[in-house]
């Protein structure tokens, strides 16, 4: 597995979110984080990512331990997030943004190819290449989000709740690009509202709840799982 | 009057002002802008650079335009080592950032105080000046001497090149991104150590030569680094905390203001013009007069 969480506790100081959450994700798979909101999996993906430090347990990715890192160096080390919100810099032009994402040292070579890459998968952020970030539509910035979490050649894309607020039309766009990250051998874990979409598109799939693993399995298994059912689809 | 003011000289007299103003503000943004912290001992630095390009030349005759090689590696090992020395140490500590955003006002003056009473005990409060490239040079009907000619070009030319440095280098860009988003920074994997004493490095440094070629045009004196504070600081408010391009157009703006303003009235509403300009801005685009409000969907 290139991601292995181990018993990871963490949170926002003395505010404990995370207590003991263990999980994994692999290679040319998406993995998705299910959980109603407040459940920790925002919390979890900032911890992952460096953002929030451990209280407790172990981060391991592509063999190493990461637990105690800071943010830069795992983004060197190949682990992307894609945040909640986007968090794009909004008085930074769209072109800016991407070559932002490719300022860790393994990105650096070869990042205008790559920002290349980036408007072929996404033609509307080349239209506004020169615009700041800031005048993008929500759809538009999560797609330069995304744009720049790849500019940064990870083997782990971390996608908080991509599709929160966005069109259908923009939906389908963001599932089709995790389908093809997929198809490029990436790791995804992916936090997700539209849980059947989510369920769709994965390979497994982890529910959380008040910041523990309380099922796990096949996405298409967790779908049929009694609990899911009933915190998700409101049937018995 | 009108001859006056249409005269070349004065148009000369706001673009000294003017660049002279944006190196400051500059290092003055740059730090704010990664910091969140307000330095209000910056224009000491100016006094500290004018004193020692004036004793390199006066007890070493060391010529102030080579001091400026001086001035800056001074300036940014002193920024280094504020840096390492007392703002990692700090700002490591989530509680004790809260308490030093709160005081840093206070702290800063603290210091700024210290620093000029220093500089008084130690180089006396007589004002010191240097006869350099006194001679005049005439550019059209401008006649300026070749000292201060080189100031203003010197000046011009680094103001030049930080902006080409924030824009195209991969460590400028890391910290433009920083003091846009610092959250973002991190996500993107901005080593945000290195840019916060890249910060330092750079404002200190930019603020010591601005001393060097502040003396090749004044005298220095121990308390010439206050209204340089606030005119620097009039500057960041107009052209917006962490916004570089609008520091710039704000230095020159004031050296126009300031320059003109005084041509029309007397040197006695200097004072008057450059507060009563800083109030203004403050009440009525508190953001900058160029900024504009983040647009965050
Ligand atoms: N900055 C913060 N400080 C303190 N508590 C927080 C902070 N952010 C989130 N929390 C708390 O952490 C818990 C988990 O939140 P979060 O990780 O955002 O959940 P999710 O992403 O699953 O909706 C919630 O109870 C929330 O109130
Ligand atoms: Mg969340």
């Amino acid at each position: 597995m290139l991601l292995e969480v181990e018993d990871l506790a963490g949170g926002y100081g003395a505010a404990r979110v995370l207590h003991g959450v263990t999980l994994a994700a692999a290679r040319g798979a998406v993995t998705a984080l299910l959980g109603a909101n407040g459940a920790g999996k925002t919390t979890l993906m900032r911890t992952l990512a460096g953002l929030l430090p451990a209280a407790g347990g172990a981060i391991r990715f592509a063999g190493a331990e990461v637990t105690a890192l800071p943010a830069a160096a795992r983004v060197e080390r190949g682990i992307a997030l894609v945040p909640e919100g986007r968090l794009v810099f909004p008085a930074l032009s769209v072109a800016e943004n991407l070559r932002l994402g490719a300022i860790a040292p393994r990105a650096r070579a070869g990042w205008r190819t790559r920002a290349d890459e980036m408007y072929a998968l996404f033609p509307r952020l080349r239209e506004r290449a020169r615009q700041p970030a800031g005048a993008l539509s929500g759809g538009e910035q999560q797609m330069l989000a995304i744009a720049r979490g790849l500019m940064s050649r990870p083997d782990l894309v971390l996608l908080d709740e991509p599709t929160l607020g966005l069109a259908p039309a923009m939906v389908r766009v963001v599932f089709d690009t995790i389908e093809r990250m997929r198809a490029l051998g990436l790791a995804v874990l992916l936090a997700e509202q539209d849980v059947r979409r989510a369920l769709q598109a994965a390979d497994a799939a982890y529910v959380i709840e008040h910041g523990r693993v309380i099922a796990a399995g096949r996405g298409a298994d967790l779908a049929a799982d009694a609990r899911v059912r009933r915190a998700y689809f409101g049937v018995d | 009057m009108l001859e006056t003011l249409a005269a070349g000289q004065l148009l000369f007299a706001a673009l000294a002002l003017g660049a002279l103003y944006a190196l400051v503000a500059l290092g003055l943004n740059l730090v704010y802008g990664t910091m969140r912290l307000l330095n209000v001992a910056h224009g000491d630095l100016v006094m500290l650079g004018g004193y020692a390009t004036y004793w390199a030349f006066a007890a070493a005759g060391i010529p102030p335009l080579a001091a400026v090689l001086l001035t800056a590696s001074g300036g940014a090992a002193l920024g280094a080592g504020a840096y390492r020395g007392l703002f990692r140490r700090l700002l490591a500590a989530p509680r004790a950032t809260a308490r030093i955003e709160a005081n840093s006002l206070l702290a800063f003056f603290g210091l700024s105080v210290i620093v000029q009473n220093l500089a008084a005990l130690a180089f006396t409060a007589t004002p010191r000046g240097y006869e350099y490239l006194s001679g005049v040079v005439r550019i059209g009907e401008v006649a300026v001497t070749g000292g201060r000619l080189a100031a203003v070009a010197l000046a011009l030319a680094l103001c030049a090149a930080v902006l080409a440095f924030l824009r195209r280098h991969v460590l400028g860009l890391a910290m433009r991104a920083l003091v846009e988003q610092r959250e973002a920074a991190a996500v993107v994997g901005v080593d945000i150590d290195r840019a916060q004493r890249a910060s330092f490095v750079l404002g200190f440094g930019t603020a010591a030569v601005a001393g060097t070629l502040l003396s090749m045009t004044e005298q220095v004196s121990p308390f010439m680094g206050f209204p340089i504070t606030i005119a620097a600081f009039v500057v960041v408010i107009m052209g917006g905390l962490g916004r570089i391009e609008g520091t710039l157009a704000a230095a020159f703006l004031l050296g126009a203001i300031e320059t003109y303003g005084v041509a029309l009235t007397s040197p006695t509403y200097r004072s008057i013009l450059v507060y009563g300009l800083f109030v203004t801005v403050l009440l009525v685009r508190p953001q900058g007069l160029l900024g504009r409000r983040a647009i965050v969907r």
